[in-house]
Formats: C-alpha cells, structure tokens, sequence
C-alpha cells in the first residue's frame, strides 16, 4: 500500500468489523425473500417465448376461473405513460414510458423473457397454473439481435415511432412527436464527442493502428434474485418492501410508472445480495403493486435464476471501432472511435461512459468519439460497474500495448510518457482535476508482480490503464446522541460492500470516538430525506460529506450545552478528540459520552441532521497486471497472478476497499474468460443458468494482490474517490495484452474463451512464446 | 472573464466557435447570454426550465444539474453527458 499527501486519522484508514457483519455471516440479515408481511400471497409473470412478436390478444379468462387466483394483470392494466422525448422523466436518462413498457409488455413482445401478464395466487403452486391458463396469441417477427445489424438498412425495427435523438447531446431515446415525419430506426441516439483537431493529430504521427473490437453482453452475478413485495391498502397507501440499489428511485420511478403521487408510496429497504448496477430501477414492483391494489393483500414477486438471465438486462454488447497514432518517440498524437452499444429492447446503453472513459487516462490533444445508443431484440441493458468503460479500454489499451510493441517501449513507461494530469483536457473538453493516474501507473511500475520476472513456455505478462468519472448524489441522514453515548445514523444509501460502517467510519472520524460507538441503520423512504442511488460509486463519497455535516451539527448542539453548563459563551468552548472544552479554562472537559449522559438537564435530546448535494467528486485510476498460460492444445487460459493498482483518494476502511478490488478483478477476469450471452437463431436465450453462464469460481481466479494508492480528492473532507467501478475497467484489456504475449496473437472478441483463443492459434499458424 | 465551452452537437449553432466569453453570475444567466448571441441553444440545454434530462454542465470540473450554480469569475463551463454508473 502506498500513501501520499493523507493527514493523521484515527478511524480512518482502520479496519473495525462491520455493523452489520454478525447479522449477515449468521443469517439474521433480512433480504428481498425473507420478508413475510402477513397474508401475502404470490405473484409471478408470464414471459414472451418470443424475442420479437406482436401481442394480438391475451386471454386470461381459464387462468381467472383456476380456484386461488386472486388477481390477473396485463399490459391493459398499466396506466399510459408517454415514453415521447419532450415528455420524460426528470431522473438522469430514464424515459418513464419506455420503463414501464419494459416492465409490462404493450402491443409488442421485444425480447424473449418480456413480460406479458402477470397472476397473483394464494400459492406459488397456483400462480404457476395460472400463467399456464393465459393463452396469448402472439404474431411472431423476425428479431434483429446484433447492434450493427440493427442499424443496417431493412433491419427489422423494434418500434416504429422510434425517434433517434442527435438534437442536443444525449438523452435516452423515445418516440418522436406526432407531427414529426415517419422514418423507421432502430437507433435510439447518437452523438459526437470532439477536441483539437483530429486529422492534424494523424498527421503528426508516426504509427498509425487501428481495429474492431466486439464485446459480448455479460451478466452482473449477483446472488439475490429481485424479489418484491407489495401492500395497497385500503387507505390508497402503497407500501413495497424490496431490496435495490436505491429505495428512493423505486419509490420515484413506481410513482410515475403508476401515476400516483410519491407522497402515497413507502418503501422499505431490506438487504441486498449484489447489484453491480443492475438493480438501480424498478423492475417487477410496479406489477406486484397493481396486483395487490387488484386483490387487496400484500402481493410478493421473487424471480427465478433463469428469470434474472431471461428478463433484468445485463450489461450491454457493443461493437468498438478504434484508431489511434503515435510519434516515434512514443508520444500519443490522436484517438478515434466509433462506438455502436446495443441498449436491448429499450433506449439506455452505457455508450457514454465508454466515450468518455476510453481515453482520458492519457493526455492526447486530438480526439473524436463517435457514439451509438441501439436497440436490438434482447432485454433492456442494465449498469455493470463503470457502464461502458471497459468495452472501451479493451480497444484503447490493446492499441497502446501494440504501440509498446513496434516501439520497444515499456509498457507502463510509455503510460507514464502519456499519462494524464491536472489540467490534461478530457473528450468532453473538461481539464482533469487532481487525479492519480501517474501515482497509480508508477506504484504498479514498483510493484513486487511488476518488478518479478515471468518465464515459462506460453505465459505472458499484460497491464491496462482504466479510468472513471464516479458520481455525486445527494444524502440526507439524522444523527442522534443517546444517553450512554452511543451515536446513531440514520441514512438511505442501501448497503452494498460495507457502506453503512463506512458512513459511520466517517461521522466517528468528525466526531472523534471510535467507529464502534455509531450505530449506523438505513432508513426507509419516510424515516430520512433523500438519498441518491448505491450506484456511481458514490456512497463512500456522499455519505462522508453528510456525515461530516451532521458531526459539525452535533458538535454545535454539544458546545451550547456545555456552554450551558458552565455558563459560558458557545464560542468559548470548543470540540476535539471526542469532548468539549472550556478554552479559558482547560480543566473544564467533558467526553461526549459524559455530556450524553447530561441530555435532560441541559435541553433534552441531541438529534443532528445534514441533506447535502456536494460537488467535488474526484475521478479515479487503476492499473492492472495480469500474467497468464495459455494451454496450445485447448486454448484454456489460466490466470496465474493478477495485481490490481487503484487509487482510492483515501481508504475509509482499507479492507473494503481491498474487496472492491478484488471482486472487480475477479468479475473482470471471468468477463474476460469465459461470461457470454448465448442466444439461438430466434433469439432465445440459451444459458439461463450458473450451470451454463460460466463465471469464475475461486478454482478459477489466483488471489488477487491490491495495491492501494491514496491520492485525496480535495473535494472531500477526508479526500474519498469511489472505488466499486473503476476495479472492472482494465482487466479485459489486461487480459488480452497478457494473451498476446503469450501467444503472439491478438484478441479482440471477448469473451477470450478457449475456443477462440484456439481459433487464434490455429488462424495463420501459431507462435506461442 | 468565465468561459462557456460549447459542446460539439451545438456549434451547428454557433457558427462552429467552441469557447465563448460569458459573464459571471450563474449558470441561467451564461445559457441566456449565449442565446443572446447564438438563437436556439436555450432550447438545446433547457427544457421545463431545467436542464434537459441527460445534460449536466461542469463548472470547473464540477458536474451539475443546477441552473442556479454559480460561475465565478474566472470559471470553465462545459456542457456534458450524464454518465449513469453502476
């Protein structure tokens, strides 16, 4: 671990057990299934077998006539949300209309698990009758499952009141209005991204590369499937409990798939078992609330493995297009590409974060990114930590470590030669602000892996660069002082990877006691304000600021009490190391837990409360190492040592820092090996299953060595960067580098699975090292 | 004197320039005085009187939503894409 520039903390940077560890490693924890409100019954959804079908009728009357049905829901029962440009959502890129047509399925079926109708039952035995008895009469269209296919003339075209958006910079795309001219598309948006001068930049270069690149669809992985449940009662109240990346988006995007107001809805937060992005939005609770306000019981909806493979949305398949040049001293002159990110059956890819991140470690003054949002006949994409990013560092990385190649250079000396700083201009034309991209590329150049020679027949040593902008957000939280002195927060960033201790970590840091002696719990959306979604890799971030906020708010109440007591004036007494003080007199002092015990008498309870918007996030850097072998008879390549480098602005608590790391890597290196979407000719879905999509177990993945770097972002009052995205963005690219030098042949179509790899070997005669 | 970069999609609109002297104040008052001067890139940036789903501006290096942040006197403003993390 390397550390720069970070003050003396006393929490900070210490490793205390979780708040919610003994809950979680005894099974106590509370999830999405384990909640039973009383007399709930079960829901299920009848999915489309058909990747691309025109819904002529649904009949559900045998399905309403099976004895424990309860209730019966289709596209019919959803209220009409616009899905037109000029009328969507406030929230970032969703299009209401288009979310709910994702959550039930209108006149058209779009990809091959959508849902058509969904039963409530009193058992889940019934309900799985029930779907059977709904007999749909489907008219079945030819699917197009591939983005540039999708864009080619004459494709099949998904919805016909497509409108592609080039109007201003990027919006999700939607329907046009009805006064616009008929042109039938399959691409939703597009856009360009440029700065200096692009054909000067290739002119000035010596070495010219470019290539295709293709990434398949991978999926998040998480162990909890979605599961909802929903009570309509009597009084118009909605109540859902559910596990999410955000119970406040839930409670949002439910209100304005159902048209009711926010105000009518609560909803409860339960564990999560992995999200990685692709529970930010509502998925099956607003069906489960419409069968519940239908029977009048509390309705809950848990999913299938298969469903979560069939219907959610993994991350997106993308077509990567990439030229760069270079001078013959190494010096980078000029980047293109053209990004084409299929978004499934609705707008939404992650081409931006590939557009915007591709690049930006290195300081190259010529740039232009060329971006396509595409709609293809397979479930809606959701977010995959650092969305984009690593589709794109895949082609930017392989082209530099070519370059290090023809050069004879190093290949992190020539990062280093490039890399960027301070004030380094980005594609969108924003300077960089204070980042760690040559403090991350430097400790992975010093670093035992690095520095360790690798020998042997077939092996080969690779190393990417990775960047991501990370997110802001707004959090609310309440403090309160009890009378032993404990200190409880209450927040709404639902925990994933340890979040909770991290935002006490933070307000016992301000507060100066030791993290132990916060109780930090997440509220529902009625027991605290806002807060932004567990996505962006911001919580770490947000939450520190709103602690810091809350602590500085206890503090003030604590000094006028204490002022109260020894008649002084508040600006007398001051706060540090956990007490107040009297400065005029330094023998006056009491601890926090001696003022706590003091509430009654000096004006009741202590409660702080902070609600913050902050700006100041700071971007983050990684570099990977990656040595692999690589089997000439079968292709099977075996990880042998990886080394993952980040640089986390400063560690709250290292060792969950340590776990991002190693669960990007970890989910890196098996998107890399072996994770992909396999769909037939009628675009069915073929591996719905643990069984068949491969991800990496620990048979599979060497212990991943971390190397954490602490650049502080001074935009954070203890200098936090989010560190749960930026782990995933090298290892494709680190991957495929080491695959190179083992083998001499390059692979730019990921999954790197055996079978191509030995198609590789085979194409033109091998030259493994 | 604070400086509005104008993104690529837009320079249809600005006759191709990308830097544009503004005045300090807020962010409302730069996209104003750029309309003033180049017609329909209010409506570009703003709709409902916010900021157009999807478009963030970064005002020295800091993203926001907000119509009413400030621009100090010496201030960057880009107007950027908003990226959805995972």
């Amino acid at each position: 671990m390397t550390t720069t520039e970070r003050p003396r903390y006393s929490v900070i940077g210490t490793r205390p057990i979780r708040h919610d560890g003994i809950d979680k490693v005894t099974g106590r924890a509370l999830y999405g299934n384990d909640i039973d409100v009383p007399g709930h019954i079960s829901g299920a959804i009848l999915r489309s077998p058909y990747a691309h079908a025109r819904i002529k009728s649904i009949d559900t009357s045998r399905s309403a006539a099976l004895p424990g049905v309860r209730a019966i829901v289709t596209g019919k029962d959803m209220p009409y949300v616009s899905p037109k440009l000029h009328e969507q959502g406030e929230g970032s890129l969703v299009n209401l209309g288009m979310l709910s047509r994702n959550c039930m399925a209108q006149d058209k079926a779009l990809f091959a698990g959508h849902a058509v109708a969904a039963v409530a039952a009193d058992s889940a035995i019934i309900a799985d009758q029930a779907l059977k008895l709904i007999d749909v009469d489907y008219e079945v269209l030819s699917p197009v499952m591939d983005g540039l296919e999708a864009m080619a003339p004459g494709a099949p075209v998904l919805m016909e009141d497509l409108k592609t958006n080039t109007a201003s910079l990027f919006r999700g795309g939607g329907f046009k209005k009805d006064d616009e001219p008929n042109f039938e598309t399959n691409v939703a948006s597009s856009f360009v991204l440029e700065i200096g001068d692009l054909a000067n930049g290739f002119e000035l270069a010596d070495i010219v590369i470019e290539h295709d690149y293709h990434v398949g669809e991978a999926h998040q992985g998480y162990i909890e499937p979605q599961s909802a449940t929903a009570l309509w009662g009597p009084d118009g109240h909605l109540t859902i409990w559910c596990s999410s990346q955000g119970h406040f988006s839930i409670r949002d995007l439910t209100a304005g798939i159902l048209q009711i107001p926010v105000g009518s809805i609560k909803v409860v937060p339960l564990e999560i078992g992995g999200g990685f992005g692709a529970k930010l939005f509502t998925t099956i609770e607003p069906v489960a609330a419409l069968l519940s306000m239908k029977c009048g019981k509390p309705v809950k909806i848990t999913l299938s493995r298969a469903d979560v493979f069939d219907a959610v949305g993994p991350t997106s398949a993308a077509h990567v297009h990439v030229k760069m040049g270079v001078t013959n001293e190494g010096r980078l002159t000029a980047g293109e590409s053209r990004l084409v990110f299929e978004a499934g059956a609705f707008p939404g890819s992650p081409v931006i974060g590939a557009a915007t991140c591709m690049f930006t470690p290195y300081d190259i003054p010529n740039l232009r990114v060329e971006g396509f949002d595409v709609l293809v006949n397979k479930p809606k994409v959701t977010a995959y930590r650092a969305p984009g990013a690593p589709a794109g560092a895949l082609a930017v990385e392989t082209v530099i470590d070519e370059f290090c190649e023809r050069l004879g250079m190093d290949p992190l000396e020539f990062r280093l030669l490039n890399a960027a700083k301070e004030g380094t201009r980005r594609v969108t034309g924003v300077a960089s602000p204070r980042i760690g991209c040559i403090e991350t590329l430097e400790a992975a150049r010093d670093s035992d892996h690095y520095r360790a020679p690798i020998s042997g027949p077939h092996r080969g040593r690779g190393v990417a660069a990775g960047f991501w902008g990370n997110a802001p957000g707004q959090a609310s939280v309440t403090a309160s002082i009890l009378a032993d002195g404990t200190v409880t927060l209450v927040e709404g960033s639902p925990d994933i990877g340890g979040t909770r201790t991290t935002a006490a970590m933070q307000l016992a840091e301000a507060l100066g006691i030791p993290a132990e002696q916060v109780r930090p719990s997440v509220g529902d959306t009625d027991a605290v304000g806002f807060t932004s979604l567990t996505g962006g890799s911001s919580v770490a971030f947000k939450q520190g600021v709103a602690a810091n906020e809350v602590a500085k708010d206890l503090i003030a109440q604590l000094r006028a009490r204490a002022a109260k007591m020894w008649t002084a004036n508040p600006e007398d007494v001051v706060y540090g190391d956990g007490a107040v003080s009297l400065k005029s007199d330094p023998g006056k002092r009491l601890t926090l837990k001696q003022m706590a015990a003091r509430l009654n008498e000096t004006g009741g309870p202590i409660v702080g409360r902070a609600a913050v918007s902050p700006g100041g996030v700071g971007a983050s850097h990684a570099v990977h190492i990656a040595d692999v072998e690589v089997d000439p008879e079968t292709g099977k390549v075996t990880v042998l040592r990886y080394t993952t480098v980040v640089d986390a602005g400063t560690a709250i608590h290292p060792g969950y820092v340590e776990g991002q790391m190693q669960g990007g890597a970890s989910q890196g290196i098996g998107w890399a090996l072996n994770e992909e979407f396999v769909y037939n000719s009628e675009g069915q879905l073929l591996n719905s299953s643990f069984l068949d999509y491969r991800m990496p177990t620990t048979l599979d993945v060497p212990p991943i060595e971390t190397v954490i770097v602490e650049v502080p972002n001074p935009g954070h009052p203890f200098g936090v960067r989010g560190v749960g995205e930026i782990v995933i963005v090298p290892p494709l690219a680190a991957i495929a580098n080491a695959i190179a030098q083992a083998t001499g042949k390059r692979m730019r179509e990921v999954p790197m699975n055996a079978r191509r790899v030995l198609e590789s070997l085979s194409a033109n005669g091998s030259s493994p090292k | 004197m604070p400086a509005a970069f104008i993104p690529t999609a837009l320079r249809r609109l600005t006759g191709n320039v990308h830097r544009v002297d503004v005045s300090p104040g807020n962010l409302l008052g730069v996209i104003e005085e750029l309309e003033r001067r180049f017609p329909g890139i209010r409506e570009a940036l703003i709709e409902d009187d916010r900021l157009r789903p999807g478009v963030l501006a970064s005002i020295d290096g800091d993203e926001t939503g907000s119509l009413f942040a400030s621009i100090g006197d010496a201030s960057e403003v880009h107007f950027v894409l908003a990226i959805s993390g995972g």
